[in-house]
């Protein structure tokens, strides 16, 4: 069992920062750790894996199709395009720091990223295949079968494909952003705006949601929990009903996973809809339907200041 | 090996000498005749098949001996353990949460995950190959499964109702500000409804009863119909922000005390146990299934012993084969019991870890118990802490006037003092300080202040008179003696017990008692207790806890009585024994009272129960007035007084009663 300590000199040098600045910060938001536990052969497969266009029905889409390195693991369109030209029902979350949600998808409906890579395979508008068809095309490739049978005991398995993918996307963590700088005691991480911005982000009380080391992702809300969102947007999809479409509870209706703020200032559009195009907008919203208040434009520019000093760094091996 | 082959001897002179009475042994002596081949031959056949019986027999015996691995118990027991601190820190990471002492949900979800992981991994354990531990092991994961379930509810309800509560006196002074501009008697009247719709709902944030809940409801009610009167505009919009905050919290605060108690009061305590006992009673039942059959391999080689001691008796000095042969089967019974010397030593060797697994658990007991403890306390320190909390909220909010009404009356005097006064700016000036302080006297801001600070020390006091008591209870001075008034211990142990006597009358007898040597900590765990069973025995109504203390000669007396249903006889003596309990399956481990006789004892007193049924219960303790003579005690436990009447149960002695369970 190899185990790699992933980013080691990005942790060393924050270290280093450490020691030259004050005490760490005791916030409701906590830093994120410069490396997870992760099999270093698996990650390297899932990798291979994340780029495979084999996965999907007709060969043209990957799991990287819809989630861009350089958007912050999610797309810039509003709903991304699958397998056959069908477009999907939701906006691509984004893939990084997964490892830190207590419940994956929008909805936060299943447990495992392993599971998301099943109903991913499996979903009529994103890869629409299945796993004969996919494994029939992967035990093609002799190279593949032979990276598979060293990894895993039992080689190439439906479960061992979800491993690799869920595996690798474990190690997609983004650490080292300014405001965890801010938070290990460097003061000079942020600019007064930020800080200012970070105190709105308290007082309104933003924080009683996302908090915790992913900035959100610990937690369920109800998406119009002070005003019908729905509603006032509209056109109400099956999508829409979130977790409800899982546990099929009505306690559950229009039930969402509170997602990350980490690195949301690249993760545009936003919302599982994508109906908010800008970061102000999407403030807006949460607002008017989730505060149930009313913020001044000066407020609302530092809060979205603040939400800028979210964006960490993908470790290097990982890109 | 080989002396069991031998014709046997018994036959050979039978057939010669008394042939009418051995008719079978004849006609197979007439059949073969002695010593012909055949005959030995059937004869040596017939001795291997006794021999590979007996060695058969012999095998199965061993292996039947070996089945209860002490191992496996412990890795169980300990996985247990740790599941149930995983359970007790998540409900208190709940209240915390709850609390505003922390305020994010990472620690939740680890724990809920850490709590499944080690469920998963007691599912493939070899313990779990037991059917009735497997079907336990299910039913705690799905209630595990239902904590996690109603704690994710209690998260996002928590968030919502704390940011409601934050903001209404907020939301409150914005919809106020709006009015003022609005003229006419509506508003007037709108203004009034808010300040008592404000006040009805950080009342019912505070006590969450049906009474308050009703009283807020029709605060906010009364303020929407004179809202939906005013003209449309900012004040109709402020004040309906208001209302939507205050219909939240009145939704989400009933919603979330019972969330909060299905979290806490979750299946989970009771399913552990559950799966605790099955296991128990599994492994029990393995050990003494494995004890009978040791017995049985001991009597068996015994049996075998006799058996080759009669052969050599009867052989020895008829063949000299016979004497090798003899000792190789000694030899052979030499190992058997080297055998059965090892296997005593593995059962010495189990009997010492099943000691250790018994301090453990009632180590485990105690961390369960002041879990138990500090959600109480918890709880009685919410109510004050939470007032104090929306007081000094209102008082901030205000003091902003305050602060407002000074700068202006300095900017006044600051005016009147300068040398050219400019009569328009002083004009402008006195005119806004009139109005502040017409406006502040009109909402009695002054008293307001003053009552919500006094509101608010009394909270302190409250708090602090908690915390004192708290401090006291449990010194930290686990093994260090003191002299010790056990009347103080008494009056601690009260107030920590709050929660369970406050519906009760409880009656104090103290006659004035010496102090003596002890460790308090201890003592008052004893006290809880007794306490705790005596309020539990008590009926709804009615119910009185009487506590006594005397001076009895060179001892001091405690009782402990209550008028409750009582102890039946059958069970009066078997009350100090470990994990024996009345109560149903999960609610009590039945180790509370064996642990309260153990730290007496360890004191060099003496405990006694008087119980009649339909009547109620005392219980006695009897501690020595002249400093303590434990190690005395350790060495020689001190008899407990006869039973005076055959109502009254005296604890039975242990054979020893180790040190370790008493830290």
């Amino acid at each position: 069992m190899f185990r790699i300590a992933l980013a080691s000199g990005v942790s060393a040098a924050l270290l280093h920062a450490g020691l030259a600045a004050g005490a760490p910060l005791d916030e409701p938001i906590k830093p994120i750790p410069a490396s997870v536990p992760v099999d270093a052969a698996k990650v390297a497969l899932g990798k291979l894996l994340f780029s495979e266009k084999r996965l999907s029905k007709d060969d043209s889409v990957s799991c990287q199709s819809c989630h861009l390195f350089d958007q912050g693991g999610a797309h810039p369109s509003k709903r991304p395009t699958g397998a056959g030209g069908a477009v999907h029902v939701v906006n691509s979350p984004t893939v990084f720091n997964a490892v830190f949600g207590f419940k994956q998808l929008w909805s936060g409906g299943v447990d495992s990223i392993e599971a998301v890579v099943e109903r991913v395979v499996k979903a009529p508008r994103v890869f629409a295949s299945n796993w004969g068809q996919v494994l029939g095309k992967l035990s093609q490739d002799g190279a593949l079968v032979a990276r598979f049978k060293s990894t895993y005991a039992d080689g190439l398995t439906p479960a061992n494909v979800a491993n690799a993918i869920a595996e690798y996307n474990r190690a997609l963590i983004t650490p080292n952003a300014r405001f965890d700088k801010y938070l290990r005691g460097d003061a000079s991480a942020i600019s007064a705006d930020e800080k200012n911005g970070y105190a709105l982000f308290k007082k309104y009380g933003c924080i009683a949601c996302h908090q915790g080391v992913n900035v959100g992702g610990n937690m369920y809300q109800t998406f119009g929990v002070m005003g019908d969102y729905f509603k006032a947007r509209g056109d109400v999809q099956e999508a829409d009903l979130g977790l409800y479409n899982f546990t099929k509870k009505d306690a559950d209706r229009h039930t969402f996973k509170v997602p990350s703020l980490r690195n949301v200032a690249q993760t545009a559009p936003y919302f599982h809809d994508g109906s908010a195009a800008t970061l102000d907008e999407a403030v807006d919203v949460m607002f008017r339907f989730q505060l149930g208040r009313q913020a001044s434009a000066k407020d609302r520019e530092l809060i979205v200041k603040f939400l800028g000093t979210l964006t960490g760094e993908l470790p290097q091996a990982l890109k | 090996m080989s002396a069991l082959a031998l014709p046997l001897p018994s036959a050979t002179p039978a057939s010669a000498s008394r042939p009418a009475e051995e008719p079978v042994t004849r006609r197979l002596a007439r059949r073969f005749g002695h010593g012909h081949p055949a005959a030995r031959l059937v004869r040596a056949v017939l001795a291997l098949a006794c021999l590979a019986a007996a060695l058969v027999l012999l095998g199965f015996l061993y292996f039947k001996s070996t089945s209860a691995d002490p191992t496996v118990r412990a890795e169980v027991e300990s996985a247990l353990r740790a599941i149930r601190q995983d359970d007790t820190d998540w409900s208190a990471e709940v209240l915390r949460t709850k609390l505003g002492i922390a305020e994010d949900y990472d620690a939740i979800v680890a724990l809920d995950r850490g709590v499944r992981a080690r469920i998963a991994r007691l599912a493939t354990h070899p313990a779990a190959a037991d059917p009735a531990f497997r079907t336990s092991l299910g039913a705690l994961d799905g209630a595990f499964r239902h904590k996690a379930e109603r704690s994710d509810r209690f998260k996002s309800h928590n968030s919502i109702l704390r940011n409601s509560l934050r903001y209404l006196p907020t939301a409150a002074a914005e919809a106020r500000a709006a009015l003022s501009g609005v003229a006419g008697n509506t508003a007037r009247e709108a203004d009034a409804l808010l300040a008592h719709a404000l006040t009805e709902s950080l009342k019912y944030a505070v006590v969450a009863d049906e009474s308050h809940r009703a009283g807020m409801q029709e605060a906010i009610e009364r303020l929407q119909a004179r809202t939906a009167a005013l003209p449309a505009g900012d004040a109709r919009d402020a004040a309906g922000v208001f209302l939507v905050h205050a219909h939240t919290v009145l939704r989400f605060k009933r919603d979330e005390e019972a969330l909060l108690a299905a979290v806490t009061q979750a299946p989970t305590v009771r399913n552990l146990d559950l799966a605790i006992k099955t296991f128990e009673s599994g492994a029990a039942f393995a050990a003494s299934a494995a004890d009978f059959w040791r017995t049985l391999l001991a009597l068996y080689c015994g049996a075998l012993l006799a058996l080759a001691a009669a052969f050599a008796w009867r052989l020895r000095g008829s063949y000299v084969a016979l004497n090798r042969a003899n000792s190789a089967l000694s030899a052979a019974n030499d190992g058997l019991e080297a055998r059965v010397l090892e296997r005593t030593r593995e059962l010495e060797a189990a009997l010492k870890s099943l000691k250790e697994s018994e301090s453990q658990l009632v180590q485990s007991e105690k961390m369960s118990s002041l879990g138990q403890m500090v959600a109480g306390v918890a709880h009685e320190i919410n109510t004050p802490l939470a007032y104090v909390r929306s007081n000094l909220e209102v008082l901030a909010e205000r003091a902003g006037v305050s602060a407002a009404i000074a700068a202006h009356a300095a900017e006044l005097v600051t005016r009147l003092a300068h040398p050219d006064r400019e009569p328009e700016a002083l004009n402008a000036c006195f005119q806004t300080l009139a109005r502040l302080t017409q406006s502040s006297s009109a909402d009695g801001t002054a008293d307001e202040l003053g009552r919500l600070a006094h509101d608010g020390l009394h909270g302190i006091a409250q708090i602090s008179d908690i915390v004192t008591n708290l401090k006291n209870f449990s010194r930290l001075d686990l093994s260090k003696t003191t002299w010790f008034d056990v009347r103080d211990g008494l009056d601690s142990t009260l107030v920590i017990a709050r929660n369970v006597v406050k519906s009760h009358h409880v009656v104090k007898e103290f006659t004035e008692v010496p102090k003596i040597e002890c460790s308090p900590s201890q003592l008052n765990q004893v006290f809880l207790n007794l306490i705790t069973n005596a309020a539990q025995a008590l009926p709804a109504a009615g119910g009185i806890l009487t506590l006594r203390t005397r001076a009895e000669g060179k001892e001091v007396r405690i009782e402990v009585s209550d008028n409750g249903k009582g102890i039946a006889p059958e069970h009066l003596p078997r009350i100090f024994d470990p994990f024996f309990t009345t109560k149903p399956v999960g609610e009590g481990t039945g180790l509370g009272l064996s642990i309260a006789y153990k730290i007496v004892n360890a004191h060099g007193g003496r405990i006694a129960v008087d119980s009649t049924p339909g009547c109620g219960t005392t219980f006695s303790v009897f501690l020595p007035a002249q400093g303590l003579q434990r190690k005395a005690a350790a060495r020689r436990p001190s008899r407990v007084a006869a039973a005076p009447s055959q109502r009254t149960a005296a604890a039975p002695i242990p054979r020893e009663a180790p040190a370790s369970l008493l830290a």
